[in-house]
């Protein structure tokens, strides 16, 4: 029987090497670019032949737009409103990833810990970035509280430097750790389904139900993710 | 008795209910979001405190301290996060 782990495979769809360093282009590559396109594509036809009064494609396309606009404008403000690129580009491509990984025999890049991390490492360098140029030194305040007496510095500044390192781990692991958890869960009970005979109706009435649970995760964690980097940028901007 | 108008039985009913925005999300959520929180401290901070081990050679004080001090991160990170939507309690909630 199959392991329920199989479907996280990484294959190599078309081998490249350049030295010594493993360039293929595989599944998780050839679906990251399919949630690129896609997007892209969705945003094209939406915005293709505009009219003041909005077809449905249209207005789809607006409402999503305006729904990352709006996220970015209540959890930053105003001085947000130049990151809306770099948000709304993210919160799409993690979507996508994560719907396209629900069709059959489609690969779920978003449940690779390598890629979340790559993305949750862009954010906290992109962050840091913004804080370091917009306030210089003084960003370092934001390792020492506010209040807190001289003396205990020794030991808070280390634990508030390890938790602000901590950040991109745990936006990482949370994505991953969903998408991988209720991927492997659908296939479980897929299984069953199969070795239990007759029996294998009751895992597919609770397989249909899971499925709409899991595209539930699947919006919600590209949401999540957005929230705490709109979170972190207005940290960065506002310095407490 | 006065009548009631449509004015005051909207109002009656959003003090019920509160703002939408501040509902309390599914605690399942939260604890998926804790425990993350909560591993991400203690990873970063044993991690820092073994590479610490391993180019300074102070064997095993790293990782001790490191742990220790991941732990609390962790701690202080889950705090952190509850206070944000609405689970909040202590200093955090004085500030403002």
């Amino acid at each position: 029987m199959e392991s329920p782990l199989h479907q996280f495979e990484v294959k190599r769809l078309i081998p490249l090497y350049l030295g010594n360093v493993d360039l293929s282009f595989t599944n998780s590559a050839l679906f990251m670019v399919l949630a690129g396109g896609f997007s892209l594509l969705l945003f094209w036809a939406g915005t293709f032949r505009s009219s003041l009064v909005p077809g449905r494609l249209q207005s789809f396309v607006e409402l999503s737009y305006e729904f990352v606009a709006n996220l970015l404008e209540e959890n930053v403000g105003d001085k947000g409103r130049p990151y809306l690129p770099f948000v709304s580009s993210l919160f799409f491509f993690i979507l996508f990833g994560n719907l396209l990984g629900m069709l059959p025999y489609a690969f779920t890049f978003t449940s690779q810990l390598i890629l979340t991390f790559g993305l949750a490492s862009i954010v906290f360098l992109v962050v840091l970035g913004i804080g370091v140029f917009k306030h210089g030194f003084k960003f370092l305040k934001l390792f020492m509280p506010e209040g807190a007496p001289l003396l205990m510095a020794p030991i808070l500044i280390p634990i508030e430097i390890i938790s602000y390192l901590s950040r991109p781990v745990s936006l990482s692991v949370r994505l991953f750790a969903n998408l991988m958890a209720g991927h492997t869960m659908l296939k479980v009970f897929a299984l069953f389904t199969i070795s239990l005979g007759i029996f294998g109706l009751s895992t597919i009435i609770l397989n249909s139900v899971l499925i709409g649970f899991e595209f539930l995760v699947a919006f919600l964690q590209a949401y999540v993710f957005t929230v705490l980097t709109c979170l972190y940028l207005n940290d960065a901007i506002h310095l407490h | 008795m006065r009548k009631k108008t449509f004015q005051d039985r909207y109002e009656k009913v959003k003090k019920e209910l509160g703002s939408p925005k501040k509902s309390p999300p599914e605690f399942s959520h939260m604890a998926w979001r804790a425990s993350a929180d909560m591993l991400a401290g203690i990873i970063v901070g044993t991690g820092l405190g073994l590479a610490f081990d391993y180019y300074m050679n102070t064997a095993h004080w790293g990782l001790i301290i490191g742990f220790l001090l991941g732990s609390t991160a962790g701690i202080l990170n889950v705090y952190r996060s509850l206070c944000k939507v609405g689970f909040g309690f202590g200093f955090e909630t004085l500030k403002k």
